[in-house]
Parts: C-alpha cells; sequence; structure tokens
C-alpha cells in the first residue's frame, strides 16, 4: 500500500493568518478541526548524535517523542522523570533501547524550546467528507520570541485529486519552500550560537600542500584550541564524560604536534608550550582515569560470578566517591589563574599568525615536511615492533604504543594532504595494532590499579573481605585476557608490517 | 491481525452501527483498522460519507489485488479506513460461484490487506449465502447481534446447525444482545436464558435513538454522543472483543 504523502512549506514572514484563511474559505469547503497549544522542548547531545543519525527528539511535559528527517513518530512514551539525561535515566522501552544505540555515553541537553499553537483545518467535498487535512502551526521561539509558520498538508487515502489540488493552491499563495523536518530545529537553535553539526568529536582541519608549515601548524594549534573552550563548560558543568575526554584528545594532539612538527615554530615558544599542555593533561588526568573504570562497570560485573558482584558494587561506589573528590579539584584548577593563562597565551601566539615566531623550517611547505615527518614516525613504530619478541617485557610494548599513537596523530593531522581512500586504509591498519597494544595497556594498569587497591583494603569486616573477594575475582579474569592480548601481538604486528602496508607508506612518503 | 466479521441472517439487528463503532474503537486505539463494507446497501459507507468509485464492482472486488487498495478509503478519524461497498455486490453470490474454491474466495482476497491492518471489519448482508460461507472462512471472529425474541433464536440455531453441516469451527462465533428495550418482558426472559453462557457476550446494547442519529449525522455514535449510554455500551463491548482476540491471536 502506498504510504500517505505529507508535505510542509514554510509561510512568508508577513503571512496574516486571517488573509490565509480567507483565501482558502474562498477556494475550499472547510471545516474547523482541533487546535492545540502547548510548550516542546528539542533535545540532542552536544555531538548531534541524533541529528547525525537524522533522528529528532522532544519532549511535551513528560512525553518523549523520537522522529525521523521525514517527521515519523518512531518512539515515544512518557516518563514520570522529567530530567532524563542519559538513556539509562528512561524506563525501559524501545524508545530507550533506541536511544541507547544513538547517544551511547553521551548526555542529551535541551537545544531550544518553543511554543507550538496549531490549528487543524479539513478540506471537505460536496459529501462533507474530509478529504485533506491542513494544520497550520505556530511556533514562538522561547528565547527570542520570533515566530516561525508552517503549514503541513496530509493526505487522505483514496482523495489524492483534492491532496494536489490544495497543493497547487498553496504554492500559488506564496508558501516558501517546503520546510525540512529539521526547520523547526534550526529555527529554535538560532540566536543560542549554535547550530546542527556544528561540532565533532573527530580531527578534520583541511591543510593546502602549499602552506607554509607555519601556516599549517597554525591552522591545527587554533582548531585544537577551539575543541578545548568548547568543551570547558561541560567539564565544569560535568555534564558526562565525553567533554573532558574530548577536551584531554585536544590537548594531547596539541601536545604531539608541538612534539612531532620540529622546527616549524621557534623552539622556545614549543618548548614552553610543550611544558604547559603537560600540565593541564595532569590536571585532567586522574578524573578521566576513574572515568575509564566507571564506563567499564557493567563490563567488569559480567565478568564474575555473581556472588562476587556484591563486593564489586563496593569497589563501584568507592570509585565514584573519589571522582567526586576529583572532579571538585578539577574545576578548581579549570578556574585556576595557570589554566587560564596557558589558553590566553596560547591563542595570544597564534593571533600573530603572519608574525608568529617560526624556527628554521618554518617557511617550508608543508605538503614537503609533512611526508619527512610520518616516514620518520613510520620507520620508529617499524624498528621498535621488530624488536619485539616473546620474551620482551612490557615496558617495551607500552613503548610501541606510544610511538603507534604519535604515527597516528601525524597521519590525521596531514591526510588532507594525501588521497583520502589511501589514508582511510593506513589509519585503519594502525588502528588494529593500537587497539592490540592499547587493549595490552590498559590491561598492565588496571591489574596495578587493582593490586593497589587490594593492598589498601582494611581486613576485619565482612564488607572487606567481600571486596576483596571481588577484586581478586576481577584480576584473575584481567591476568587471563592480558595474556590473550599478548598472543596476538605477533600475528597484529606482522599485517601492519606486512608487504603491502609498507609499500604503501614508501610510496606516500618515502 | 485480526479479522472480525458481523453477521446475523436476518436484517434491521445493528450490524452496521456496532462493526461501524466497534471499528472506531479500534483504530481510536491506536490500531490500524479496515472497515469493508460487504452490503451492497452500503450503509457504513454512507455513514462515512464514502461513495465507491465508478469502476468499483463485485467483479473488480473479487479479483482481488491491485484494485482493492486503490479504492480503499481514508475516513476522517486516524487510523481508520473504509473499503466501500457498491451496489452490484448484490450479485456478488453469483459471481463468487464462478470461482474456484468458491468458499476461499475472500479469504484470498484479504490476504494481502492482513499484512497492512491489525483488525478488518466485515459488515456482512443478510442472508445465508455463498458470500456468508467465506466470510465465515475466512474471519477469525464472529459477531452476531441478536434481538431477544424467539424469532431471533430460531435463526440463530439455523445457523449453529449450518456451521455443524459445513464444518466451519463454530468456535468462532460470538453472540451478543442488540436492540435490547429493558421495558419488555420478552426481552429480559430471553437474556436471562442465554446469561453466563459460554460465547454469549456480556455486554449488550439496548435499543436507543442515539444509535439512530448516526444516520442523520453521518458518524461513529462515539462522536455524536461520547458520553451516551449507546457509546458506553459499545465501550464496554470492544474491550470485551479485545481480551477474546487476545487469547485467540497471541
Amino acid at each position: 500500500m502506498q504510504p500517505l504523502r505529507q508535505l510542509a512549506w514554510t509561510l512568508p514572514e508577513h503571512f496574516i493568518l486571517s488573509d490565509f484563511h480567507s483565501a482558502l474559505n474562498d477556494t475550499f469547503d472547510l471545516k474547523p478541526g482541533r487546535t492545540s497549544k502547548h510548550n516542546r522542548s528539542w533535545y540532542d547531545t552536544f555531538d548531534w548524535r541524533l541529528f547525525r543519525n537524522k533522528r529528532l527528539l522532544t519532549r511535551e511535559g513528560t512525553r518523549w517523542v523520537l522522529y525521523d528527517f521525514h517527521g515519523n513518530t518512531l518512539q515515544s512514551l512518557s516518563s514520570r522523570r522529567k530530567t532524563c539525561r542519559f538513556f539509562r535515566d528512561f524506563p525501559d522501552s524501545s524508545l530507550r533501547d533506541a536511544l541507547r544505540k544513538l547517544l551511547d555515553v553521551r548526555a542529551l541537553s535541551e537545544l531550544g524550546a518553543e511554543e507550538v499553537q496549531s490549528t487543524e483545518l479539513c478540506i471537505l467535498n460536496r459529501d462533507k467528507k474530509i478529504v485533506a487535512f491542513l494544520e497550520l502551526q505556530t511556533s514562538i521561539n522561547r528565547d527570542s520570541g520570533e515566530r516561525l509558520h508552517t503549514v503541513r498538508l496530509q493526505e487522505v487515502r483514496g482523495y489524492s485529486k483534492w491532496f494536489r489540488q490544495t497543493a497547487d493552491f498553496l504554492q500559488r499563495f506564496g508558501v516558501r519552500k517546503q520546510a525540512g523536518p529539521d526547520e523547526n530545529l534550526r529555527f529554535l537553535v538560532q540566536g543560542s550560537g549554535r547550530e546542527p553539526l556544528d561540532y565533532s568529536s573527530g580531527y578534520n582541519v583541511p591543510l593546502e600542500p602549499q602552506m607554509t608549515g607555519i601556516e599549517a601548524v597554525c591552522h591545527i594549534y587554533r582548531s585544537l584550541l577551539e575543541s578545548m573552550h568548547r568543551n570547558e563548560q561541560g567539564v565544569i558543568e560535568d555534564l558526562d564524560t565525553e567533554f573532558l575526554h574530548d577536551l584531554r584528545v585536544a590537548v594531547r594532539r596539541t601536545r604531539s604536534a608541538l612534539a612531532l612538527i620540529k622546527d616549524v615554530l621557534a623552539p622556545e615558544v614549543s618548548d614552553r608550550f610543550k611544558k604547559e599542555f603537560r600540565y593541564i593533561g595532569q590536571i585532567t588526568g586522574p578524573v578521566r582515569d576513574l572515568d575509564v573504570y566507571l564506563l567499564s562497570e557493567d563490563d567488569y560485573k559480567a565478568r564474575l560470578p555473581e556472588r562476587l558482584q556484591e563486593g564489586l558494587g563496593y569497589f563501584f561506589e568507592d570509585l565514584a566517591a573519589r571522582r567526586k573528590r576529583e572532579q571538585r579539584t578539577l574545576v578548581h584548577s579549570l578556574h585556576g589563574s595557570r589554566y587560564k593563562q596557558i589558553l590566553a597565551d596560547w591563542q595570544q601566539i597564534l593571533d600573530l599568525q603572519a608574525e608568529l615566531p617560526a624556527g628554521k623550517k618554518g617557511e617550508l611547505p608543508i605538503g614537503v615536511l609533512a611526508g619527512k615527518i610520518i616516514h620518520k614516525r613510520f620507520r620508529r613504530v617499524l624498528r621498535d615492533g621488530r624488536k619485539i619478541h616473546p620474551g620482551t617485557p612490557d615496558s617495551e610494548l607500552h613503548r610501541l604504543r606510544i610511538e603507534g599513537k604519535k604515527l597516528r596523530y601525524c597521519l590525521e593531522f596531514f591526510a588532507s594532504l594525501y588521497d583520502r581512500e589511501q589514508m582511510k586504509q593506513l589509519i585503519r591498519q594502525l588502528k588494529i595494532l593500537q587497539n592490540n597494544l592499547g587493549d595490552f595497556n590498559d590491561l598492565s594498569v588496571q591489574q596495578e590499579m587493582l593490586a593497589g587497591y587490594l593492598s589498601q583494603i582494611r581486613p576485619g569486616t565482612r564488607k572487606s573481605r567481600e571486596l576483596a573477594a571481588a577484586i581478586g575475582g576481577l584480576m584473575t579474569d584481567l591476568a587471563d585476557r592480558h595474556r590473550q592480548v599478548r598472543t596476538h601481538f605477533e600475528e597484529t604486528f606482522a599485517n601492519f608490517a606486512g608487504k603491502k602496508n609498507l609499500a604503501l607508506y614508501h610510496s606516500l612518503f618515502g | 491481525m485480526a479479522v472480525i466479521a458481523v453477521y446475523n441472517i436476518k436484517g434491521g439487528v445493528g450490524k452496521t452501527a456496532t462493526s461501524v463503532n466497534l471499528a472506531y474503537l479500534s483504530a481510536c486505539s491506536g490500531k490500524k483498522t479496515l472497515l469493508c463494507d460487504m452490503d451492497p446497501q452500503g450503509s457504513a459507507s454512507y455513514y462515512f460519507r464514502i461513495k465507491p468509485a465508478k469502476k468499483f464492482t463485485a467483479d473488480a472486488l473479487l479479483k482481488g489485488g491491485k484494485v482493492i487498495f486503490k479504492n480503499i478509503r481514508g475516513t476522517d478519524y486516524p487510523n481508520l479506513d473504509l473499503l466501500p461497498a457498491d451496489f452490484t455486490y448484490r450479485n456478488l453470490d453469483l459471481a463468487l460461484d464462478d470461482f474456484k474454491k468458491s468458499t476461499q474466495r475472500i479469504s484470498k482476497i484479504l490476504k494481502p490487506l492482513t499484512r497492512e491492518y491489525d483488525h478488518i471489519f466485515l459488515d456482512c448482508p443478510p442472508n445465508i449465502t455463498l458470500l456468508s460461507e467465506n466470510i465465515f472462512t475466512a474471519a477469525d471472529m464472529l459477531l452476531i447481534p441478536f434481538i431477544p425474541t424467539t424469532l431471533s433464536m430460531l435463526s440463530f440455531e439455523k445457523l449453529l446447525d449450518f456451521f455443524k453441516r459445513t464444518g466451519i469451527n463454530r468456535k468462532k462465533l460470538y453472540v451478543f444482545f442488540s436492540m435490547v428495550e429493558k421495558r419488555k418482558k420478552m426481552h429480559l426472559d430471553m437474556m436471562a436464558r442465554f446469561a453466563g453462557r459460554k460465547r454469549v457476550l456480556r455486554q449488550s446494547i439496548p435499543f436507543l435513538a442515539d444509535v439512530e442519529k448516526m444516520g442523520i449525522y453521518r458518524k461513529p455514535v462515539l462522536e455524536i454522543t461520547p458520553n451516551s449510554p449507546a457509546s458506553r455500551a459499545y465501550r464496554n463491548m470492544w474491550r470485551e472483543v479485545e481480551r477474546i482476540l487476545a487469547k485467540k491471536i497471541p
């Protein structure tokens, strides 16, 4: 069966409802339908996870509705809780399942709110039968007070001729282009300084090969600094874990660029800011470390038999309490003068642009510099990786992981200078190696942390017994996985250092 | 998915009012609902102000397929569509006879519709013919409005007999009292005899002017006077039917 058609238009700004009404009345036999007035808020994550997946989420009172971009309701539910930030705050439902996939660990925040006044008009035929529905909607932006008028035309099955006639009439009346389903959202965020897809946690700073080194790094640093600024408030308000994560990634990328793209900035500048950004890395570290554990609570629990799970509960309660303390310290540091000074000074330097104190390679084109830098990093990864054999101490693998990360950042910084598909392929290949090394590292760090934690448990109570048993169980599981990941390393590295991959690196950067 | 046929061998017992109001309630509960007007008088179509297209005839109906979809009309209410009846339906029996497996033709025609709708209501013409037999086969539930009089009783027994002879599952049958006049002793006596029996709905529909207003306003009674006793009776009945359907079609 053919789905029913629905069309929507935006009405001209000077639009007067009564004029429109009387014009309609002259042409059609009309019957007034329902009228309604309600408040509606729109939601998405900071990085537009819903919008990116062509989804829109609204709340009217306690009723939440998830739409697709055609305006169809996908899921809806009424929740007694008025504030639902994470998917897990929603009651068990298909909406919650959908949001779990879409939002993952990110929180929802309100993008804007509107008062919606809607009037339905039914178009009748000679038998007084409804043959098409018109809905006139006025949305009033709660913040700006601005108005957006839309008209929606809904087909009634079996009366397509009327649908066409009404659509023709509306177009003659001067309705503006078809209002996209996301038009309402764009209208609501107007004035809030935001617009759809204005933030993504991915890295994307396009460079041109003929740019000088100094111009290119300036682009990179400015975009990374902007990312730090944009995530700052979310970190302070502790909206979700990803603000801090993204801020730290921007800091780490900046530090890597300062270290890896050598002699482009004057050494006194890069040396100073390497230290400065290390400081920011340090003050943001403890909360993130705890976040990583807290985010994997469910995964940890699933690895233990039910009998030990309660003990693990105590462990996570303890971590959550520690995180609370660390978060306070972090907010204090972010409000502190050193942090503010670092970012302000860095901004000032980047604003100098052409007069930026250059190093000896600052004037060389980035197209020339990039290949050399990437090739060097690649050779380093190969050299270190080839030295590893089954008896190598863990610390060597950790070193290799750091080298891999440096290569990864360089590939990302300069990806726009090369063929997109080939770069994608290289990054994908490197990611497989890094996942192995990253898992290996995480498991080492976690085991150490648990061992440290275990040694601090004061014995004697039932609670501490259960806690110790749970930690012990977890350590066994981690050690087991640690061994497994280690045995996969050789194969993973052999793939990375395979002929095809080598040839690609040499042809692109050699 | 469920096919619910409202049928009685006799005319004027409230079949169309029942089909229209129950289909309306089904749609209100959010179920995609289709009401097929099978009666050449086209009363259900009239209530919804829908006329069939000129080309839509008994032959077109029996051909089935795309032509059915093309002739479905949206009513004025969300989730509720109607397949209007044409006067040529009076010859449906003759036309049906030309088909092989002539008792299953209607089931076959309804098949593609079952993918689109949650509930399909059939408002049947009064008689007992090849078309009726088709409908008995196609339906998951047969609702039989029944005025509590001796004559109705007789026709009901005839129907049971017919089911026995043709081997159609009698468990599909559900009876309810329609056009009940509380001041008539005979009605009350007759109802008392049936009370508590299996497959007799507890809810009955009183004889009320409200129901007759449907012809004037051309709307379901639930739209005209949503709080009237008639509306309440239909609402209760629909709840009862829903419960039965939930057990039949899990």
